[in-house]
């Protein structure tokens, strides 16, 4: 089962390395960042003749590799410590590794991104049972973590590159929350509530005047381009867990996600701000998936009979 | 390794299909299968002792057994009593008894006298029918008459309640005239209205008035056959049992078959066989060619609510309509698993249950809080747990639950006497 959720990111991932390479600025200081990496990266580069956007390839594709590692480890070690049944094989401290790789720059230390992994595995996921029993969702936890403590290294560039990431990006990620879809993993109604949501309040706050010397906006369609809003909204949002089981609390949950991110966008001062959108509804789930229809009576109860 | 990316890379596209189990129209048609040198017939109703005794002479229509001073089971057949020995229980971990009955060289004609469905008095109809020993056709037997007491509306099911079974369907093409009789005789017999109920897209019954089932599982169930003919007290006859009570009036014969589907394990069905109640599980098996292989199952029931059996000496009764051989490979195991909340059996379940959150209350013993939820409405159709994620045991977590309420309040669920001495006794 989840060789298809590492499928579905692998055009995510590659197009993101390959895109990344020609859409960032170059200039991060390579001696700080990667160490015994970085001697590779500099025989292929500079003794081998190789394109520097190899290293940013090298570094996207090391870097979900290494959040994958370090979430099957930081799964086994959890489960050893809280003496839990092992379950690192199924994959799923891999997927949370990998997703949280996929919202970190290619460039962000390797200690850093371990940190994130393990309290989004650990705080965010082991210590509420495992599998079906985590409020919110662990990747998500972990990202939240390394925000607040590391808020250079996870916004290794500037905000920019952040709001306008390139499209082949967005629709690499589709494709993946796509392919999700087909085979039968998510349904598409919390992704497309998510994006209808933050379209609709983009639009409605975008009609809000901005302020004297505020930084010019994106055009409210543009919104849905920017950040993660695509990862989360197919990714993220959906895992099953955190996310209401009723269709209708499903809309609603995504309506949310996409108001709240827009929320904080335009009158907070969070940027990427569809992570929290998505931590705040899921803490609401568990009241979303009490809206639910009323139960077919067919068997008659003794008073009916 | 290939062949799971194989696998990965067909899933990625097929996966998003919809589960729906569609039912049989059409099926092979009838075959009869001979009587076997001895017949077991089980033990009908709890609380009943057996009637004869090695060696004594059986008549068609003899009762065989005797509960409360009433004579009840009546044997199909003349022959002479042999022993009365235990065998496993078709539907339960537990054994009954039976009685063996060497079948006569010469069969004896049929015992009661024939009546006209069409103007017998309704008393003696139903008379007739314990008489005959006619029972329902899905799950426990219970007399037809017991399951007809307070009904408000008769409703004969004229097709097959389970994906790939077709025992009803090709009953049915067999004497589409005689199910339109049926259910005009037991709808006299109660004194209410009669219908039919077909499935869309399939043959049509005239002479009574119809109502129309998406031919989809678990549609034809009882209760949901019950709910599309709307009012209360609907009381939902299998097309089997319905025939056999013709019979029993018309011809004046004792219920003395079932046909009953039998599928391979590459999920065909081999034949339609008219199976005389009391062959063993094993008879029918051979007599169809399955082959079952050490580890296969052999599931007495549709492939959805049916039960494996462990014994081929377990004798099928007027319950069963289908038997389904499972190879070993297609064996799906339930597990402990966790639920991982994807509500794909809140999608499924025909009630709109919220199976995920009984299922997860039931696991950690919390019934009461499972009986928050309107579980005893389950209908026991099986489909959340065939589409479960976790592959959980979602059935048998409910039922759990179910039985546990039971134990600690009263019955929440009226339920026909037999059934209920059944759920108590366990």
């Amino acid at each position: 089962m989840n060789l298809i959720w590492l499928l579905a990111l692998g055009p995510t991932a590659l197009l993101g390395a390959v895109f990344h390479a020609y859409g960032r600025p170059v200039g991060v200081d390579l001696d700080g960042a990667y160490g015994p990496v970085n001697t590779v990266v500099r025989v292929l580069t500079v003794e081998m003749g190789l394109d520097s956007s190899v290293l940013w390839l090298f570094g996207v594709l090391g870097t979900v590799a290494l959040g994958a590692a370090y979430g099957v480890l930081a799964e086994y070690l959890t489960q050893i410590l809280l003496r839990q049944p092992y379950r690192a094989t199924d994959g799923h401290g891999a997927l949370i590794g990998l997703l949280l790789a996929l919202m970190m720059p290619p460039a962000v230390p390797w200690w850093v991104l371990g940190v994130g992994v393990f309290s989004g595995v650990f705080f965010g996921k082991q210590v509420y049972g495992g599998l079906g029993g985590y409020p919110m969702h662990p990747a998500l936890v972990g990202w939240l973590v390394l925000l607040l403590s590391w808020p250079q290294q996870v916004y290794a560039v500037d905000m920019a590159s952040i709001a306008t990431p390139h499209p082949a990006v967005i629709v690499a990620t589709a494709v993946g929350g796509l392919l999700l879809w087909t085979s039968g993993y998510i349904r598409l109604r919390i992704p497309l509530a998510t994006l209808a949501g933050v379209l609709v309040f983009a639009a409605i706050f975008s009609m809000v005047p901005a302020e004297e010397g505020a930084p010019e906006k994106l055009p409210f369609y543009m919104e849905l381009f920017s950040g993660h809003v695509v990862l989360c909204a197919f990714f993220l949002a959906t895992d099953t867990t955190c996310s209401p089981s009723n269709a209708k609390a499903q809309w609603l949950f995504g309506l949310g996600i996409g108001g709240l991110t827009m929320l904080i966008r335009s009158f907070g001062i969070w940027p990427d701000a569809i992570p929290f959108a998505v931590l705040l509804m899921n803490i609401l789930n568990p009241l979303l998936d009490r809206m639910v229809p009323p139960v077919r009576r067919v068997i008659p109860t003794a008073e009916e009979a | 390794m290939l062949h799971e990316i194989i696998h990965v890379l067909q899933d990625t596209f097929t996966g998003f299909k919809k589960s729906g189990f569609a039912l049989e129209a059409r099926g092979p048609a009838v075959e009869a299968m001979d009587l076997p040198a001895t017949l077991c017939l089980p033990l009908p109703t709890s609380g009943a002792a057996a009637a004869v005794s090695h060696g004594d002479a059986i008549a068609p229509g003899q009762p065989l057994w005797k509960r409360a001073g009433v004579g009840i089971g009546p044997s199909p057949v003349a022959g002479t009593a042999g022993d009365v020995i235990i065998i496993p229980d078709l539907r339960a971990s537990k054994s009954t008894t039976a009685v063996l009955v060497k079948v006569a060289e010469v069969a004896g004609g049929a015992p009661f006298e024939a009546m006209d469905p069409g103007a017998a008095e309704p008393a003696s109809i139903l008379k007739r029918l314990d008489q005959a020993g006619v029972t329902t056709d899905d799950g426990r037997p219970i007399a037809l008459s017991e399951a007809l007491r307070g009904a408000s509306c008769v409703i004969v099911l004229a097709a097959d309640r389970e994906p790939g079974v077709s025992s009803a369907a090709a009953v049915v093409a067999e004497r589409p005239a005689d199910v339109a009789r049926a259910a005009r005789m037991l709808g006299r017999a109660v004194g209410v209205g009669a219908k039919v109920a077909v499935l869309a897209g399939g043959p049509t019954i005239s002479g009574v008035d119809a109502i129309t089932l998406p031919a989809r599982y678990p549609e034809s169930l009882d209760p949901l056959v019950a709910l599309a003919a709307g009012g209360k007290g609907v009381v939902v006859v299998g097309v089997q049992a319905a025939l056999a009570a013709l019979d029993a009036v018309a011809v004046g014969k004792v219920q003395d078959s079932r046909v009953i589907t039998v599928i391979d394990a590459h999920r065909r069905p081999v034949a339609n066989l008219r199976v005389p109640l009391g062959t063993r599980l094993g008879e029918v098996v051979t007599r169809a060619g399955l082959e079952p292989q050490t580890g296969d199952k052999l599931v007495a029931g549709g492939p959805m609510r049916g039960l494996a059996q462990y014994s081929g000496d377990v004798a099928l009764d007027a319950g069963v309509t289908a038997i389904v051989h499972v190879a070993a490979a297609d064996i799906v195991e339930s597990g402990d698993d966790p639920c991982v909340m994807c509500g794909k059996c809140v999608e499924v379940c025909p009630i709109r249950l919220q199976v995920q959150l009984i299922g997860r209350f039931a696991e950690f013993g919390r019934f009461e809080r499972a009986g928050d939820y309107e579980l005893e409405q389950c209908i026991k159709c099986g489909l959340c747990a065939s589409v479960c994620t976790a592959r959980r045991p979602l059935v048998q977590l409910i039922e759990l639950a179910m039985k546990q309420l039971d134990a600690t309040r009263p019955a929440a669920v009226a339920q026909p006497d037999e059934a209920a001495a059944e759920r108590g006794a366990k």
